[in-house]
């Protein structure tokens, strides 16, 4: 590829990257970034959990919506949690000392999250019962995740 | 004058007199063997398992699946008192407690004594099982018969002193361990399923209130929140105070304890997790009474 293409390209590409993400990001530093990050999981999960509980109607653009939102979130996420931020941030709820203490299952964790939601996005639910599945197997990441690795501050 | 050998019997009298009040107050109580056992029914026992949580602690760590259902023990329990072992209480009849009879385990649900007579530290929540019935006690015990034996032998508790001193916990059990309901008895009978499940198998209360200096629960500030005796962090308080769950209906509380979420669907987090894997096996009914006890508390404010 011509190199003037090749940078117009890329710089393309590094535009397009970051207007997805930067809304998303939230702030700079890694600890504002995943509580970003868990602030869109959390709303996505709360419009996709009313559907699934019959509060609000299925609404099939919605709920694809909300879990890609959700995908987007989470792409990096495993890179938010740097040595040293255990118990960091304005959350009431913040990263137990259990995800440095046992990183490797912290990180399985986080990509067994990550699969599952884009497998939910893959299954494009088109019905409330469809949902309902997909919803259930991104859900129950949620709590074991924050089984062994959040703490109530 | 008195002669100095009748001061020094009277004196002896005296501490002999001390020392049989004392070993009077911190004897283990127990059943009347001479009673008959009721007869348990393992199927209905299986709910009581799942409301006491009986596998979170007596399972293995990071037990998955049909290994849940494995007594082994062997998770440690790590207090300011220092650390506990859990026991085997899987039906093997060396390692468990397949040598049990009914009332040597009911004496352990109700007065934390062991068969040879010995007290049990309150890590094992008998303050909480003593409000259990007899009938839901057999029922449970039948049903941890049924389950697989494990072989497995655990260390003993590893405490500092005076903790591993049983016999204090006789004056302990004096002051803190009492069957009567905490909260005054009612006539709905939604509320009174849930003050039993919650005061007595669930023993919610022993992460949710507070404890006194001397390690006893304070009843004034009940389900107000305490620090997370497993260590950092705190157990959130579940009264209906506005700070609390004032703002839960009875419906978001019994969907939190089946599905984990809160109304803005956060998930539980820490040991509540195995908690809500637990009740979220229950039949709806006793989730319903749960949430019907809670709210009918009295607000506290967060501690």
């Amino acid at each position: 590829m011509n190199p003037v293409l090749l940078r117009t390209a890329l710089i393309g590409s590094a535009i397009a990257v970051a207007s997805v993400t930067l809304p998303l990001a939230g702030g700079h530093s890694p600890v504002e970034q995943r509580e970003a990050a868990m602030k869109e999981v959390g709303k996505s999960t709360k419009l996709l959990g009313e559907m699934v509980k019959g509060e609000t109607a299925f609404d099939d653009a919605a709920a694809n919506e909300a879990l890609a939102t959700m995908a987007a979130a989470v792409t990096d996420f495993g890179t938010y949690f740097p040595e040293g931020t255990a118990l960091a941030g304005e959350n009431e709820n913040a990263a137990g000392e259990a995800i440095w203490t046992d990183r490797d299952g912290f990180d399985a964790a986080v990509t067994e999250f990550r699969q599952d939601i884009a497998a939910a996005v893959e299954a494009a639910p088109q019905s409330k019962d469809a949902l309902a599945t997909s919803f259930g197997a991104v859900a129950q990441n949620c709590k074991s995740c924050h089984e062994d690795y959040r703490v109530k501050k | 004058m008195i002669p100095l050998r009748r001061i020094a019997l009277v004196l002896i009298a005296l501490v002999a007199l001390g020392v049989a009040g004392a070993l009077a107050l911190t004897a283990p109580d127990g059943h009347d063997r001479d009673d008959r056992p009721p007869e348990g029914d393992a199927v209905a026992g299986e709910r009581m398992f799942l409301a006491a949580g009986c596998g979170s602690c007596h399972a293995a760590e990071d037990a998955e699946g049909a290994d849940k259902l494995v007594l082994s023990g062997g998770q440690v329990l790590r207090s300011d008192f220092g650390s506990f072992t859990v026991p085997n209480i899987s039906p093997h009849p060396q390692a468990g407690i397949g040598g049990w009879s009914y009332y040597d385990f009911a004496d352990a649900m109700r007065y934390g004594t062991s068969p040879d007579g010995r007290h049990y530290y309150p890590a094992f929540p008998y303050t909480s099982y003593a409000r259990m019935t007899e009938q839901d006690l057999a029922d449970l015990f039948a049903y941890l018969g049924s389950l697989p034996e494990s072989p497995q032998v655990n260390p003993g508790h590893d405490l500092g002193f005076p903790y591993g001193i049983r016999a204090a916990l006789g004056l302990w059990k004096t002051l803190n361990l009492d069957p009567a309901p905490v909260r005054p008895q009612t006539v709905d009978a939604q509320i009174a399923r849930g003050q039993y499940l919650v005061e007595g198998p669930g023993h919610c209360a022993e992460c949710h209130t507070p404890r006194g200096p001397l390690g006893g629960l304070r009843q004034e500030a009940w389900m107000a929140g305490a620090p997370n005796p497993d260590g950092k962090g705190n157990i959130p308080n579940i009264t209906p105070h506005e700070d609390a769950l004032g703002g839960w209906s009875a419906g978001d509380i019994a969907y939190y304890l089946e599905s984990g979420f809160d109304p803005d669907f956060d998930s539980a987090g820490g040991s509540m997790v195995a908690v809500i894997e637990n009740l979220a096996r229950l039949p709806a009914e006793d989730r319903e009474a749960i949430a019907a006890y809670l709210k009918s508390l009295p607000p506290v404010a967060p501690q």
